[in-house]
């Protein structure tokens, strides 16, 4: 009981001088320093995106073309973090191509080799050959 | 992906791209149809830019350069651009030639091939 009734009353706690921290040392805010230092360049899979385009059979290799220009764009703009989402869009759209591709070829072959695919071809012939097929 | 995955994965390419050249140089594609047709090509009767490929591929194989040029010329183009993409990439290319990086991979490669595209995709359907 002694040591409560010793204790300063509460104003007095209140009065007594803040122990101030020491003052850190003063960064440039972060965005400042990410413009100092840019991160690398993201892979945009250009050429890749161009295999894709000329050797599997379907136009969508042109979609990642398309990203990996919007990386350039995007990066020399100082945009690292579109930069890097089309990045990413880009081998996603490239990785697709060539998947299509791969499955396109292996479906005509076997097609081709069980002689379903020249009669599935005539059909279309036909139906486009006419010109009035709507 | 450990050093030994990659190796097989590179080997599996290259077996597959040889069998794939034999086949191609064995066999004309303008006169077998094991070789598949482009889907935008029977879908639209328009040729995109990768139409013509094959028959390119089997007369640059036989050293006919102008009749693969006459099936596909953007190909002719971009097939040395791809073995120097291969070559940046996984040969060390791009800390070697940082001067050749730049100019074939700098700021406005990718747009320029774009348009080389597209214009290449127009104008092979209006000629």
């Amino acid at each position: 009981m002694e040591d409560l009734n010793n204790l300063p009353p509460v104003s007095e706690v209140d009065n007594q001088e803040p122990v101030v921290p020491p003052v850190p040392p003063s960064f440039p805010p972060y965005d400042k320093r990410d413009q100092d230092i840019p991160p690398l360049k993201p892979n945009n899979w250009l050429w890749q995106s161009i295999v894709a385009t000329i050797f599997c059979c379907n136009i969508l290799g042109i979609v990642g073309i398309v990203y990996a220009a919007r990386v350039d764009v995007l990066y020399y703009n100082n945009k690292f973090y579109e930069a890097e989402k089309n990045a990413k869009n880009a081998k996603t759209w490239t990785l697709i191509a060539f998947a299509l591709g791969l499955i396109s070829i292996i479906m005509w072959m076997i097609m081709m080799s069980t002689g379903n695919m020249p009669s599935y071809l005539e059909g279309i012939i036909e139906n486009n050959a006419s010109g009035y097929n709507f | 992906m450990s050093k030994g995955i990659k190796i097989v994965f590179g080997a599996a390419i290259v077996l597959i791209l040889l069998a794939a050249l034999y086949l191609f140089y064995y066999l004309n594609p303008e006169t077998h149809s094991i070789f598949p047709k482009c889907p935008f090509l029977v879908l639209t009767s328009y040729e995109c830019p990768g139409c013509g490929t094959q028959r390119a591929i089997h007369q640059l194989l036989h050293l006919n350069i102008g009749a693969a040029l006459k099936y596909n010329a953007f190909m002719i183009l971009a097939i040395p651009f791809i073995f120097l993409g291969v070559y940046m990439e996984y040969f060390g290319g791009k800390q070697r030639n940082t001067k050749l990086y730049k100019t074939f991979f700098g700021r406005y490669s990718a747009i320029v091939i774009l348009i080389i595209i597209f214009l290449y995709w127009i104008l092979r359907n209006i000629i």
